[in-house]
């Protein structure tokens, strides 16, 4: 059959090309953690929904930009790290600004870093993890230095408004990583650099010979991945209003289990920003239980582990059966 | 002469294409069998039902005399039956002799490498056979001849008996392949038979006791060397039937230049090539594997650097560094590997065909994802792309619609020059007619296409004009009508003096 005019109606509406193959492990996990929670008694009222989401958002927010640089066929394991140091600044710049232009100095730096592991990676050819692994360390050390080993403290009141304020009754951050949610999945889904990140991803040689700039959107992806590694730490920071240097540890790891949890392929080329929302929801949704049923802390990083690894072991033996 | 391997009526098909029909082929021990035949004759086939590498769909196969199924590689190497491939297969990091005694290692103690032993046969085999090489060498610092001498020794303290060579000279300097050469004759005196494979006439000449010739997966004939002349070989490998196929009717209209190149050079692949291409016309470009001809295609696209050379686009200099910038004048490329150079294969048909023209469709860096998809659908349309619709994964289509999609890809983008690298490589006979009438579409619409192919007889068939290249330099140049059997001894000539 060849190709019709007709489908072009059912392509239109066809947009995010979402399938049930894809996406079945994890409505699966929807589904048996909306069971539990039925059984679980406190979970289905407001205050824990909201109280979910708004934990979410943190590494919901980080994990938009992962999921650019894990789309683009990188890894980027510095930003629990950049998360830290940016989350210091915003609070401490705050002594020599006014909050608004520090947020703008903050996300400039998040940029600038994610600037430097792209260049490391795409023009000096150093395996992402490789880079994002020394850079992880030299922002963990900046960040020792900035504080000077001491926990940051925020004066600015307004700031706080970011991490702990509410608007129409809904937390701040909650409102701000939907926004996000539907800004990157815009992004990604329609304009020149959502679809030549993915085309990197997807085969970085055969996208160089149909003539795009490979490595300028490569480069792109872990500025997009810097960025949203700041905005998480503003979030953090005014959240807390006082930051540790220790800040943020692990956290890139909870970044990418959601990307990978919502459907994004570990090989590149593939994914959704919307998926993101969910598969950083299921995470804590799950902790959220094992708290709420008392079980044990230390538990739940175990918990964590099998959810990941049941599935990107679904994902991978299935691609191998192929 | 004892009978070493006997094929008697040995067949192989492939979805759509019969790769060998009813084969016999008879070699003697201690022999030097030279096995020739255009691309896709149907000689790597053979060799690797030969191998085990494919079963055989009907026939048989004697090997030492026992009627022989091989299941696998490793049961033909038990018997005996080695391939040295074109392309090395030796680890680069391990040393010569790890290399050689790979899985087969002695062992002091169970899991414990008698390192010395090892030494100790490598000595006793590299006497017997007068090679000399550094043991603790490590085989990427070899050149490509001592690659080779690895590769014989490691059959040889496996016991081969049966050795396929699969053009070994490509990379050799003449120095180098004089010394192979030599190698083969000591291999003869131990009694080993040799299975030549080979683009180069006169290596066969020199190296080989008989002939066999393939063509379209039928074997044409087996005859000794010396009753055989040059003339004689490329008439048995091209056959008589092929002249009424070339185009006939005027020379196109022909247009303005539309490239232009002088003194194009890289390294040892491409030397000194200067040509003009115009636009509606093809340009074919044919040689052998090895030739240069996709080393040049890249070159003229940007994807590697060249190290002299200028490229006028429209007759005007054009400094084209990169792929981007070849694109952004007019020129596009369908590589010779489409699944792993031509197409994002897990991306969908209507964003492999858009990703170089994506700038139009495009406004203030917003995707116009309907007038994307009208478009892509236009040119599938065009193309006749068979697919279930523009979301399919170009994964799930066929290798002949794959290539389309590429081409889409270019036609879409409306670029002024396309150079295409072995095209219907791989694909059905129905998708190959298809391009090449897709080919001539372009052309009559003022398109620059320049074909490269080693299948000289579309090249034929299909170009308005042909150079021929060989060993990275541009040896001659035709207008259409030229025969076939002009093109192949054009191809084959040189190497191995």
């Amino acid at each position: 059959m060849s190709i019709t005019g007709d489908m072009l109606q059912k392509t239109w509406f066809r947009r995010g090309g979402f399938s049930i193959k894809k996406y079945g492990l994890m409505i699966g996990f929807l589904f048996i953690s909306v069971i539990i929670s039925i059984i679980t008694p406190n979970f289905l009222t407001p205050t824990n929904l909201l109280n979910i989401l708004r934990q979410s958002s943190i590494i919901g927010v980080m994990a938009i930009g992962s999921a650019f640089v894990i789309i683009s066929g990188g890894f980027d394991i510095s930003v629990g790290s950049l998360l830290a140091l940016t989350a210091a600044m915003s609070l401490k710049l705050q002594g020599s600004m006014p909050w608004y232009l520090g947020i703008f100095v903050v996300l400039a730096v998040g940029a600038l870093a994610g600037f430097v592991n792209g260049v490391l990676t795409a023009k000096v050819h150093i395996v992402a993890i490789i880079t994002t692994l020394g850079t992880m360390s030299i922002l963990r050390g900046m960040t020792y230095l900035y504080t000077g080993g001491y926990p940051v403290l925020g004066v600015s009141e307004d700031f706080k408004f970011i991490g702990s304020g509410h608007l129409w009754g809904i937390p701040f951050p909650i409102i701000l990583f939907l926004a996000m949610i539907l800004l990157w999945q815009f992004i990604l889904q329609r304009t020149t650099l959502g679809r030549y990140v993915c085309a990197v991803g997807g085969n970085k040689e055969a996208t160089r010979l149909s003539g795009v700039r490979v490595d300028f959107y490569h480069i792109m992806a872990f500025v997009v991945g810097g960025i949203m590694a700041a905005m998480s730490g503003i979030i953090f920071a005014s959240r807390l209003n006082s930051i540790s240097p220790l800040a943020g540890q692990g956290y890139e790891l909870d970044a990418i289990a959601s990307c990978v949890i919502g459907g994004v392929s570990v090989s590149g080329g593939e994914g959704s920003i919307i998926g993101i929302l969910i598969g950083v929801l299921l995470l804590n949704v799950v902790s959220n239980m094992f708290n709420l049923l008392g079980i044990n802390v230390y538990a739940q990083f175990i918990i964590k582990g099998v959810i990941i690894l049941t599935v990107v072991g679904f994902d991978s033996y299935s691609r191998y059966k192929q | 002469m004892e009978t070493h391997l006997r094929l008697s009526n040995v067949s192989k098909s492939f979805p759509g294409v019969r790769a060998l029909d009813g084969v016999d082929l008879e070699i003697g021990r201690g022999e030097v069998h030279g096995l020739l035949g255009e691309n896709g004759a149907g000689k790597s086939t053979l060799v690797k039902v030969i191998a085990g590498v494919y079963r055989r769909d009907g026939g048989t196969l004697f090997f030492d005399g026992r009627e022989r199924d091989f299941g696998s590689p490793g049961e033909a190497s038990a018997a005996g039956i080695t391939v040295i491939h074109q392309e090395t297969s030796l680890i680069p990091t391990l040393s010569v002799l790890q290399n050689i005694f790979l899985g087969i290692e002695h062992k002091a103690l169970p899991g414990i490498i008698d390192e010395r032993r090892a030494r100790k046969d490598f000595q006793s085999v590299c006497e017997r056979l007068s090679f000399y090489l550094p043991a603790e060498r490590q085989a990427r610092d070899l050149s490509v001849a001592e690659q080779k001498m690895t590769e014989i020794l490691k059959a040889m303290v496996r016991n081969a008996s049966f050795i396929i060579m699969d053009e070994p000279t490509d990379a050799l300097a003449d120095a180098e392949i004089a010394h192979l050469f030599q190698i083969i004759r000591d291999l003869k005196r131990e009694s080993i038979t040799i299975l030549y494979i080979t683009h180069y006439l006169e290596e066969v000449f020199q190296i080989s006791d008989r002939i066999t010739v393939l063509r379209d997966g039928k074997k044409v004939g087996t005859r000794p060397t010396a009753e055989l002349d040059k003339d004689a070989i490329v008439k048995m490998m091209i056959g008589q039937q092929l002249a009424a196929e070339q185009p006939s009717g005027p020379h196109p209209h022909v247009g303005a230049e539309a490239l232009r190149v002088e003194g194009l050079s890289r390294k040892r692949a491409v030397s000194d090539v200067s040509f003009t291409a115009y636009q509606g016309e093809i340009l074919g470009i044919a040689g052998v594997l090895g030739s240069g001809k996709t080393e040049l295609a890249r070159l003229l696209f940007g994807a590697d650097r060249r190290d002299a050379g200028k490229i006028f686009v429209g007759g005007r200099l054009c400094r084209i560094a990169s792929p981007v910038a070849a694109v952004s004048r007019g020129i596009g490329m369908v590589p010779e590997d489409r699944k792993k150079l031509g197409l994002i294969l897990k991306h969908e048909i209507f964003r492999n065909i858009s990703i170089a023209a994506l700038p139009r469709f495009t406004r203030c860096a917003l995707i116009r994802k309907r007038q994307e998809l009208v478009e892509t659908l236009r040119i599938s349309k065009q193309l006749d792309i068979k697919a279930a619709g523009p979301n399919q994964p170009v994964q799930d289509l066929s290798g002949g619609n794959q290539q389309k999609v590429v081409i889409a890809k270019w036609l879409i983008s409306r670029q002024k020059v396309l150079i295409m690298d072995e095209p219907t490589r791989g694909i059905d006979v129905g998708s190959k007619a298809e391009i090449h009438r897709i080919m001539r579409e372009l052309a009559d619409g003022g398109v620059c296409v320049i074909f490269i192919s080693s299948e000289v007889p579309e090249i034929v068939k299909v170009s308005d004009r042909i150079l021929v290249m060989q060993k990275g330099r541009v040896v001659a140049e035709y207008n259409r009508g030229v025969g076939q059997e002009e093109i192949v001894h054009q191809m084959l000539k040189g190497n191995g003096k």
